[in-house]
Protein backbone atom coordinates (compact mmCIF):
# COMPACT_ATOMS: atom_id res chain seq x y z
CA UNK A 1 0.00 0.00 0.00
CA UNK A 2 1.84 3.04 -1.18
CA UNK A 3 0.72 6.29 0.24
CA UNK A 4 0.92 9.39 -1.90
CA UNK A 5 4.15 10.34 -0.12
CA UNK A 6 5.80 7.54 -2.02
CA UNK A 7 3.83 8.15 -5.21
CA UNK A 8 5.33 6.48 -8.19
CA UNK A 9 3.77 6.33 -11.61
CA UNK A 10 0.46 4.65 -10.90
CA UNK A 11 -0.55 1.75 -13.10
CA UNK A 12 -3.91 1.99 -14.79
CA UNK A 13 -5.67 -1.14 -15.88
CA UNK A 14 -7.97 0.40 -18.46
CA UNK A 15 -7.22 -0.62 -22.00
CA UNK A 16 -9.17 2.29 -23.44
CA UNK A 17 -6.71 5.14 -24.00
CA UNK A 18 -9.32 7.78 -23.23
CA UNK A 19 -10.21 6.10 -19.94
CA UNK A 20 -6.54 5.75 -19.07
CA UNK A 21 -6.07 9.47 -19.62
CA UNK A 22 -9.12 10.15 -17.48
CA UNK A 23 -7.69 7.93 -14.75
CA UNK A 24 -4.45 9.94 -14.85
CA UNK A 25 -6.39 13.19 -14.46
CA UNK A 26 -8.36 11.69 -11.60
CA UNK A 27 -5.23 10.46 -9.89
CA UNK A 28 -3.67 13.93 -10.15
CA UNK A 29 -6.87 15.51 -8.85
CA UNK A 30 -7.06 13.18 -5.91
CA UNK A 31 -3.84 13.95 -4.17
CA UNK A 32 -4.18 14.25 -0.45
CA UNK A 33 -5.26 17.73 0.52
CA UNK A 34 -3.22 19.94 2.79
CA UNK A 35 -4.72 20.22 6.24
CA UNK A 36 -5.34 23.76 7.42
CA UNK A 37 -3.08 24.89 10.22
CA UNK A 38 -6.02 25.39 12.60
CA UNK A 39 -7.27 21.87 11.85
CA UNK A 40 -3.85 20.42 12.67
CA UNK A 41 -3.86 22.48 15.87
CA UNK A 42 -7.25 20.96 16.77
CA UNK A 43 -5.95 17.42 16.26
CA UNK A 44 -2.86 18.10 18.35
CA UNK A 45 -4.84 19.85 21.07
CA UNK A 46 -7.13 16.84 21.18
CA UNK A 47 -4.15 14.54 21.63
CA UNK A 48 -2.69 16.72 24.37
CA UNK A 49 -6.00 17.03 26.17
CA UNK A 50 -6.54 13.28 25.92
CA UNK A 51 -3.07 12.61 27.28
CA UNK A 52 -3.54 15.16 30.08
CA UNK A 53 -6.83 13.54 31.05
CA UNK A 54 -5.28 10.09 30.93
CA UNK A 55 -2.36 11.11 33.14
CA UNK A 56 -4.63 13.04 35.49
CA UNK A 57 -6.94 10.06 35.81
CA UNK A 58 -4.03 7.71 36.40
CA UNK A 59 -5.17 5.59 33.50
CA UNK A 60 -8.32 4.76 35.42
CA UNK A 61 -10.59 6.68 33.12
CA UNK A 62 -11.60 6.30 29.55
CA UNK A 63 -11.79 9.31 27.32
CA UNK A 64 -15.00 10.58 25.85
CA UNK A 65 -15.26 13.27 23.19
CA UNK A 66 -18.48 15.18 22.83
CA UNK A 67 -18.88 15.96 19.17
CA UNK A 68 -20.17 19.51 19.45
CA UNK A 69 -17.68 20.92 21.85
CA UNK A 70 -14.75 18.86 20.63
CA UNK A 71 -13.55 18.57 24.21
CA UNK A 72 -12.39 15.44 25.93
CA UNK A 73 -13.82 14.19 29.19
CA UNK A 74 -12.76 11.35 31.42
CA UNK A 75 -15.16 8.60 32.41
CA UNK A 76 -14.30 5.79 34.85
CA UNK A 77 -12.64 2.90 33.04
CA UNK A 78 -14.12 -0.51 33.98
CA UNK A 79 -11.99 -2.33 36.57
CA UNK A 80 -12.01 -5.96 37.66
CA UNK A 81 -13.26 -5.12 41.14
CA UNK A 82 -16.14 -3.12 39.67
CA UNK A 83 -17.75 -6.39 38.55
CA UNK A 84 -17.67 -7.72 42.13
CA UNK A 85 -19.00 -4.46 43.49
CA UNK A 86 -21.86 -4.42 40.98
CA UNK A 87 -22.65 -8.07 41.79
CA UNK A 88 -22.67 -7.27 45.54
CA UNK A 89 -24.98 -4.29 45.02
CA UNK A 90 -27.29 -6.42 42.88
CA UNK A 91 -27.29 -9.21 45.52
CA UNK A 92 -28.04 -6.67 48.26
CA UNK A 93 -30.78 -5.22 46.10
CA UNK A 94 -32.27 -8.67 45.53
CA UNK A 95 -32.13 -9.42 49.27
CA UNK A 96 -33.74 -6.09 50.17
CA UNK A 97 -36.33 -6.63 47.45
CA UNK A 98 -37.15 -10.11 48.77
CA UNK A 99 -37.42 -8.74 52.30
CA UNK A 100 -39.77 -5.96 51.24
CA UNK A 101 -41.81 -8.43 49.22
CA UNK A 102 -42.09 -10.77 52.20
CA UNK A 103 -43.22 -7.93 54.49
CA UNK A 104 -45.82 -6.92 51.93
CA UNK A 105 -47.10 -10.50 51.70
CA UNK A 106 -47.41 -10.70 55.48
CA UNK A 107 -49.28 -7.43 55.56
CA UNK A 108 -51.71 -8.66 52.89
CA UNK A 109 -52.28 -11.95 54.77
CA UNK A 110 -52.85 -10.09 58.08
CA UNK A 111 -55.30 -7.78 56.36
CA UNK A 112 -57.15 -10.75 54.87
CA UNK A 113 -57.25 -12.48 58.27
CA UNK A 114 -58.59 -9.33 59.91
CA UNK A 115 -61.29 -8.94 57.25
CA UNK A 116 -62.28 -12.60 57.62
CA UNK A 117 -62.52 -12.25 61.42
CA UNK A 118 -64.55 -9.07 61.03
CA UNK A 119 -66.91 -10.77 58.59
CA UNK A 120 -67.39 -13.81 60.92
CA UNK A 121 -68.05 -11.50 63.88
CA UNK A 122 -70.60 -9.50 61.86
CA UNK A 123 -72.35 -12.68 60.72
CA UNK A 124 -72.42 -14.10 64.26
CA UNK A 125 -73.81 -10.86 65.64
CA UNK A 126 -76.47 -10.75 62.93
CA UNK A 127 -77.46 -14.34 63.59
CA UNK A 128 -77.66 -13.75 67.36
CA UNK A 129 -79.78 -10.63 66.79
CA UNK A 130 -82.08 -12.62 64.55
CA UNK A 131 -82.50 -15.42 67.15
CA UNK A 132 -83.19 -12.94 69.92
CA UNK A 133 -85.74 -11.12 67.80
CA UNK A 134 -87.47 -14.45 67.16
CA UNK A 135 -87.78 -14.77 70.94
CA UNK A 136 -89.22 -11.27 71.16
CA UNK A 137 -86.10 -9.58 72.46
CA UNK A 138 -84.94 -6.47 70.68
CA UNK A 139 -81.31 -5.65 71.54
CA UNK A 140 -81.45 -2.18 70.10
CA UNK A 141 -84.31 -1.17 72.43
CA UNK A 142 -82.55 -2.35 75.56
CA UNK B 1 2.49 0.11 21.68
CA UNK B 2 1.76 2.73 24.31
CA UNK B 3 1.41 6.01 22.51
CA UNK B 4 2.62 8.83 24.66
CA UNK B 5 1.66 12.39 23.81
CA UNK B 6 4.79 13.12 21.79
CA UNK B 7 4.60 9.85 19.91
CA UNK B 8 0.93 10.34 19.31
CA UNK B 9 1.63 13.83 18.00
CA UNK B 10 4.05 12.27 15.54
CA UNK B 11 1.41 9.80 14.37
CA UNK B 12 -1.09 12.62 13.91
CA UNK B 13 1.40 14.71 11.96
CA UNK B 14 2.36 11.76 9.75
CA UNK B 15 -1.15 10.62 8.95
CA UNK B 16 -3.41 13.65 9.26
CA UNK B 17 -3.40 14.40 5.51
CA UNK B 18 -4.42 10.84 4.71
CA UNK B 19 -7.14 10.69 7.37
CA UNK B 20 -8.48 14.14 6.65
CA UNK B 21 -8.43 13.73 2.85
CA UNK B 22 -10.25 10.40 3.06
CA UNK B 23 -12.85 11.86 5.40
CA UNK B 24 -13.25 14.96 3.26
CA UNK B 25 -13.68 13.10 -0.02
CA UNK B 26 -16.14 10.62 1.44
CA UNK B 27 -18.25 13.13 3.38
CA UNK B 28 -17.84 16.10 1.04
CA UNK B 29 -17.93 18.56 3.94
CA UNK B 30 -14.98 20.21 5.63
CA UNK B 31 -16.51 20.46 9.10
CA UNK B 32 -17.77 16.89 9.05
CA UNK B 33 -14.37 15.71 7.84
CA UNK B 34 -12.72 17.55 10.72
CA UNK B 35 -15.09 15.87 13.18
CA UNK B 36 -14.50 12.46 11.64
CA UNK B 37 -10.72 12.93 11.73
CA UNK B 38 -10.84 14.03 15.37
CA UNK B 39 -12.91 10.99 16.29
CA UNK B 40 -10.53 8.72 14.42
CA UNK B 41 -7.45 10.13 16.15
CA UNK B 42 -9.12 9.94 19.53
CA UNK B 43 -10.02 6.33 18.87
CA UNK B 44 -6.44 5.71 17.77
CA UNK B 45 -5.29 7.17 21.07
CA UNK B 46 -7.55 4.77 22.93
CA UNK B 47 -6.60 1.79 20.77
CA UNK B 48 -2.90 2.47 20.49
CA UNK B 49 -2.00 -0.33 22.90
CA UNK B 50 -3.40 -2.84 20.42
CA UNK B 51 -1.67 -1.38 17.36
CA UNK B 52 1.85 -2.22 16.37
CA UNK B 53 3.90 -0.91 13.48
CA UNK B 54 3.27 1.89 11.05
CA UNK B 55 1.63 -0.35 8.42
CA UNK B 56 -0.82 -1.60 11.00
CA UNK B 57 -1.55 1.97 12.12
CA UNK B 58 -2.06 3.11 8.50
CA UNK B 59 -4.36 0.18 7.71
CA UNK B 60 -6.32 0.81 10.91
CA UNK B 61 -6.59 4.55 10.22
CA UNK B 62 -7.85 4.01 6.67
CA UNK B 63 -10.39 1.43 7.79
CA UNK B 64 -11.75 3.41 10.72
CA UNK B 65 -11.79 6.66 8.74
CA UNK B 66 -13.79 5.10 5.90
CA UNK B 67 -16.27 3.59 8.35
CA UNK B 68 -16.65 6.78 10.35
CA UNK B 69 -16.94 8.90 7.23
CA UNK B 70 -19.59 6.68 5.66
CA UNK B 71 -21.51 6.69 8.95
CA UNK B 72 -21.35 10.50 8.95
CA UNK B 73 -22.47 10.56 5.33
CA UNK B 74 -25.51 8.42 6.15
CA UNK B 75 -26.41 10.66 9.06
CA UNK B 76 -26.53 13.68 6.81
CA UNK B 77 -30.15 14.28 5.90
CA UNK B 78 -29.29 15.93 2.63
CA UNK B 79 -26.89 14.99 -0.07
CA UNK B 80 -23.52 16.50 0.82
CA UNK B 81 -22.79 19.70 -0.93
CA UNK B 82 -19.33 19.61 -2.25
CA UNK B 83 -17.09 22.45 -1.28
CA UNK B 84 -14.29 21.22 -3.47
CA UNK B 85 -13.34 24.59 -4.87
CA UNK B 86 -13.28 26.13 -1.42
CA UNK B 87 -10.94 23.60 0.10
CA UNK B 88 -8.85 23.16 -3.01
CA UNK B 89 -8.26 26.92 -2.94
CA UNK B 90 -7.38 26.72 0.75
CA UNK B 91 -4.98 23.89 0.10
CA UNK B 92 -3.30 25.88 -2.64
CA UNK B 93 -3.14 28.96 -0.44
CA UNK B 94 -1.64 26.96 2.42
CA UNK B 95 1.49 26.18 0.57
CA UNK B 96 2.85 23.69 -1.88
CA UNK B 97 -0.51 22.09 -2.71
CA UNK B 98 1.21 19.76 -5.15
CA UNK B 99 1.35 19.78 -8.90
CA UNK B 100 -1.96 20.44 -10.52
CA UNK B 101 -3.91 20.91 -7.28
CA UNK B 102 -6.25 23.87 -7.49
CA UNK B 103 -6.87 23.60 -11.19
CA UNK B 104 -10.40 23.89 -12.44
CA UNK B 105 -10.34 20.35 -13.84
CA UNK B 106 -9.36 18.86 -10.54
CA UNK B 107 -11.85 20.92 -8.58
CA UNK B 108 -14.57 19.79 -10.98
CA UNK B 109 -13.57 16.17 -10.54
CA UNK B 110 -13.72 16.62 -6.79
CA UNK B 111 -17.22 18.04 -7.13
CA UNK B 112 -18.32 15.20 -9.37
CA UNK B 113 -16.84 12.67 -6.96
CA UNK B 114 -19.31 13.93 -4.37
CA UNK B 115 -22.17 12.95 -6.64
CA UNK B 116 -21.15 9.28 -6.82
CA UNK B 117 -23.05 6.70 -4.76
CA UNK B 118 -21.32 5.93 -1.44
CA UNK B 119 -19.76 2.55 -2.26
CA UNK B 120 -18.41 3.72 -5.61
CA UNK B 121 -17.08 6.91 -4.07
CA UNK B 122 -15.24 5.03 -1.32
CA UNK B 123 -13.70 2.63 -3.81
CA UNK B 124 -12.62 5.45 -6.13
CA UNK B 125 -11.12 7.48 -3.29
CA UNK B 126 -9.15 4.52 -1.97
CA UNK B 127 -7.97 3.62 -5.47
CA UNK B 128 -6.98 7.06 -6.75
CA UNK B 129 -6.16 8.97 -3.59
CA UNK B 130 -4.55 6.17 -1.61
CA UNK B 131 -3.36 4.26 -4.69
CA UNK B 132 -4.57 1.02 -3.20
CA UNK B 133 -5.05 -2.04 -5.38
CA UNK B 134 -8.51 -3.62 -5.62
CA UNK B 135 -7.54 -6.57 -3.40
CA UNK B 136 -6.17 -4.19 -0.75
CA UNK B 137 -9.39 -2.19 -0.89
CA UNK B 138 -11.38 -5.41 -0.61
CA UNK B 139 -9.43 -6.41 2.51
CA UNK B 140 -9.90 -2.97 4.04
CA UNK B 141 -13.63 -2.85 3.37
CA UNK B 142 -14.26 -6.53 4.03
CA UNK B 143 -15.83 -6.93 0.59
CA UNK B 144 -15.21 -9.43 -2.22
CA UNK B 145 -12.61 -8.25 -4.74
CA UNK B 146 -15.20 -8.60 -7.52
CA UNK B 147 -17.48 -6.14 -5.73
CA UNK B 148 -14.67 -3.64 -5.36
CA UNK B 149 -13.68 -3.99 -9.01
CA UNK B 150 -17.27 -3.56 -10.09
CA UNK B 151 -17.69 -0.45 -7.92
CA UNK B 152 -14.46 0.99 -9.28
CA UNK B 153 -15.38 0.32 -12.87
CA UNK B 154 -18.90 1.67 -12.55
CA UNK B 155 -17.76 4.63 -10.49
CA UNK B 156 -15.09 5.51 -13.02
CA UNK B 157 -17.48 5.25 -15.95
CA UNK B 158 -20.10 7.32 -14.18
CA UNK B 159 -17.56 9.94 -13.20
CA UNK B 160 -16.21 10.15 -16.72
CA UNK B 161 -19.67 10.43 -18.22
CA UNK B 162 -20.56 13.23 -15.82
CA UNK B 163 -17.24 14.91 -16.50
CA UNK B 164 -17.81 14.75 -20.26
CA UNK B 165 -21.23 16.28 -19.91
CA UNK B 166 -20.31 19.05 -17.49
CA UNK B 167 -16.86 20.03 -18.69
CA UNK B 168 -16.38 19.11 -22.28
CA UNK B 169 -13.67 21.67 -22.64
CA UNK B 170 -11.42 19.81 -20.20
CA UNK B 171 -11.94 16.17 -21.08
CA UNK B 172 -11.25 14.62 -24.41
Amino acid sequence: MNGPEEREEMRFESEDAGMKEFERALSRAMQRVEVRAETTAKFLALAEEAERQRVHAGGGFRLIKFSNAGRVFAMPRPRAWMGGAIAAVLALGCFAGAHIHEQHERKVIAQQQFETAERITDETLARTREELEQRGINIDQQ
Amino acid sequence: MRTEAAEFRGVVERHQRMVFSLALRVTGEYGTAEEVAQDVFLELFRSSERLSGDDHVRFWLRKVTVHRATDALRRQAHRPESHAEEWMDDAAADGDGGAGVGTVLEARLEELLGSLPEQMRVAVVLRYQEEMLPDEIARLLGQPVATVKSNLQRGLKLLRRKAEITMKEYVR
